[in-house]
């Protein structure tokens, strides 16, 4: 018994471990193979925004704020730094990662409106979340800033790229 | 097989096999839980700074932030900064960074640093990727069925028939009461 439950334990390991990689690997030929993922210049993406709703686009930015506690929101900046764009982690990352801080980075993902209250939540769960800190209110004050100044802006304000993939520059 | 036998059997060996992501998800649920007194993925020091320097919007530049990062001692690991408008100057350092407010010169040096162990369990927590999240509804699975395996153990008095009925009936009360009063 023990050993066909450690074979069924190592062989759905393996089948885990390949199964993951070759679907990553699966995924990023065929944006290359077909060309869905549109490469776009953050300048172009602040001027006409709608040209690239709904659809993959890989742009690249630096990275001026990942969200504390969840990790799930991530805002990038091109050359102006008052637009941002808000990047929202799905299934394909379980939190952005702090390190990314101050980095320039190609990210890649759908480009969709933000539903009713997507960025409203994120408010209030960074606000809740960073109140409970005992680290001052100079934290909280800089996360919800950078909320509502997304919410501010001229443009972008509703738009939020579903992320897919990275790479760090 | 008897039915006890392999009811028993079941409970040990996939009991054994759990053993591990069962203790992974009740650390991090606990640290996740209590996610509004602590930050459970990183380690958060803060320093409070002062400057005299001033931050015209249009001379800032690389040299004039490392200038700043030269006095106060953060020189060796300067990445990028950012100042939209407003008067929060960011500058990103390896490791963390630094807020200072350009009117009054106040601000502080934040350093992150992964937490230990929490991080990483945290991390198969939050469902890495979506096979993940198969093995984890599999995880689950077995969760339940070493769980009712085990009502079945003990015979007797202790048994699910009597003692055991009383404490399962109280472990399944305790939720309703709190859907109940909340």
């Amino acid at each position: 018994m023990i050993k066909r439950l450690l074979s069924i334990v190592v062989v759905t390991t393996v089948l885990t471990a390949c199964g993951n990689s070759g679907s990553n690997q699966a995924k990023s030929s065929d944006a290359t193979d077909s060309g869905a993922t549109v490469r776009v210049e953050f300048a172009s993406l602040i001027k006409t925004p709608d040209d690239f709703l709904n659809k993959e686009i890989s742009i690249e930015g630096k990275v001026v704020h990942v969200c504390q506690h969840t990790g799930k929101k991530m805002f990038i900046v091109g050359s102006d730094p008052d637009i941002r764009l808000f990047i929202s982690a799905g299934e394909e990352v379980p939190l952005f990662e702090q390190e990314l801080l101050g980095s320039e980075i190609v990210v890649e993902g759908f480009l969709t409106k933000a539903e009713a209250g997507e960025m409203q939540m994120g408010m209030g769960e960074a606000k809740g979340e960073h109140e409970g800190v005992a680290e001052g209110g100079e934290m909280s004050g800089e996360a919800c800033e950078t909320e509502a100044a997304v919410e501010a802006q001229p443009v972008l304000a509703d738009f939020v790229l579903q992320y897919r993939s990275h790479k760090v520059k | 097989m008897k039915i006890s036998k392999l009811n028993r059997v079941t409970h040990r060996d996939i009991g054994y096999l759990i053993t591990g992501l069962t203790i992974i998800y009740a650390l991090s649920g606990i640290a996740l839980n209590h996610k509004h007194n602590w930050n459970p993925n990183y380690i958060i020091d803060h320093r409070i700074i002062k400057t005299d320097m001033r931050f015209e919007r249009g001379a800032v530049d690389d040299d004039k932030v490392l200038e700043f990062l030269e006095e106060i001692g953060e020189g060796e690991n300067y990445k990028t900064y950012y100042y939209p408008t407003g008067d929060r100057l960011t500058v990103f350092l390896d490791g963390g960074s630094v807020q200072v407010n350009v009117k009054s010169g106040e601000g502080y040096v934040e350093r992150l640093t992964k937490r230990p162990l929490f991080y990483q369990i945290n991390f198969l927590h939050y469902n890495p990727g979506k096979w993940w999240k198969y093995f984890s509804d599999i995880y689950c699975l077995s969760l339940i069925l070493v769980t009712i395996t085990g009502l079945f153990i003990v015979k007797g008095r202790n048994g699910i028939t009597r003692r055991g009925a009383i404490l399962t009936a109280v472990g399944i009360m305790l939720p309703l009461m709190f859907l109940f009063i909340y």
